[in-house]
């Protein structure tokens, strides 16, 4: 979680991690999510969020936050 | 004050003289004038007047130390000269030597003794880098030649061939590890280093040493764009903690004097380090830029002055090397060559 709290994110999606020096590049969801997850929501929190902002199925809401997850996981972010 | 700078070789494996004159420049309560010490009269740190007042041509310090020492003393007497930041592998093993008898003329330096010179041998730096809890890639002391082929073995292939302190090569085949080997003992002796090669980021971490164990000021950066010399062109700076944690170790276990550059390589499992360079690395500039200017640091602290106690930085700053022309007249090539000097 350190990693995912420290990333410093530009309003263009950009993501850079001070402490190794990688950059990540986000769209406009993937910049929504992670914002909610630097802001301490959980999951379910966060699938609400899209619910409320795109046009989307709950099931699809909800896997795409859970492939977020095991992106960042694999990232070694979270 | 006059300071000597030398490694002003401005070119496309640059020297630090120049990102090291920049910052001294830049303070500009320093009071400093530039004294750049140059090894070729082609140095493009003598026609930048911009950054260095005054330049004269040294002996290489591969020949007589007498010789090394009547040069800076005639600098010193001619034109002026109280304190010299060197810049180069090369020269250091003789400012080190002569640092006392330097002192004696009225030159000063900063540098490590020739115990924590030692330090940095690539024989020592497993042991070395334990206590500083950092790991070392997996490395083998070659120390005749009979004993090639099962470290060669033992390591794997491809992997690093490496003088003590100076020169490195990738060896693929075991015809090439050899040969590499053949090399650099014709020109240094054993022990040569043989080290398996690590993949990762390549981090490095510039600082200064106060000579009892304190940093004076710490800066890391990532290496983003790599020239075919290996040379970073680019780069970021970042602040990884596991690195910068072992550089403050590695300054209060030696009690570093002077400047010094680790490089390391960060992967998943942690931080290896790969050399201890006892100079500031031609990219200390970055450093200067975002808040930490070392050189500056290092000027006053050797004035007995007390420097600036800021440690924070930014991560995320972009450093940018980039080449630049310059077009001059002959007179300051013909002086450098006939006089030694630039007029």
């Amino acid at each position: 979680m350190y990693a995912l709290a420290n990333l410093m994110l530009s309003p263009t999606g950009l993501g850079f991690d001070p402490e190794g020096g990688n950059t990540y590049t986000l769209n406009e969801t993937g910049l929504l999510v992670l914002k909610a997850f630097q802001g301490g929501e959980p999951a379910e929190a966060v699938v609400e969020r899209l619910l409320e902002t795109y046009e989307v199925s709950r099931e699809d809401a909800q896997r795409d936050v859970s492939d977020f997850q095991a992106r960042l996981r694999s990232l070694g972010l979270t | 004050m006059y300071v000597g700078v030398s490694g002003i070789n401005a070119v496309d494996n640059p020297g630090p003289g120049i990102a090291v004159a920049r910052s001294l420049k830049q303070d500009a309560t320093l009071g400093v004038r530039i004294v750049g010490l140059a090894y070729d009269a082609m140095e493009p740190g003598v026609y930048m007047d911009w950054v260095v007042d005054k330049s004269f041509l040294m002996p290489y310090p591969s020949g007589s130390g007498e010789d090394f020492l009547d040069r800076l003393s005639h600098i010193k007497t001619t034109h002026g000269l109280d304190f010299v930041i060197p810049n180069l592998d090369s020269e250091l093993p003789l400012y080190i030597k002569y640092a006392e008898r330097l002192r004696e003329r009225g030159i000063d330096t900063v540098l490590p003794d020739a115990q924590q010179f030692r330090l940095r041998g690539k024989d020592v730096l497993v042991d070395f880098a334990e206590r500083l809890a950092v790991r070392v890639p997996d490395t083998e002391l070659v120390t005749a030649h009979d004993m090639l082929p099962e470290m060669i073995e033992r390591i794997g292939l491809p992997l690093m061939v490496k003088g003590c302190f100076y020169k490195a090569f990738r060896a693929y085949t075991q015809a090439e590890a050899v040969a590499y080997t053949r090399q650099l003992v014709a020109e240094w002796g054993y022990p040569v280093v043989l080290q398996k090669i690590v993949t990762g980021d390549e981090l490095n971490v510039v600082g200064l040493g106060d000579g009892q164990g304190n940093t004076l000021g710490l800066v890391a950066i990532k290496k983003a764009w790599v020239t075919s010399l290996g040379k970073m062109w680019t780069g970021v700076t970042v602040k990884h903690a596991g690195m910068l944690a072992a550089a403050e170790r590695f300054v209060r276990l030696s009690r570093w004097r002077g400047p010094f550059e680790l490089e390391c390589i960060v992967d998943g499992e942690g931080v290896y380090l790969i050399e201890i360079n006892p100079r500031f690395p031609a990219w200390v500039y970055a450093a200067t830029q975002v808040g930490l200017n070392l050189p500056a640091r290092l000027v006053r602290h050797a004035r007995g002055e007390s420097p600036p106690t800021e440690r924070d930085y930014p991560a995320g700053k972009l450093f940018i090397r980039y080449s630049y022309d310059l077009v001059t007249d002959m007179t300051t090539f013909q002086n450098m060559a006939t006089q030694g000097e630039n007029p």
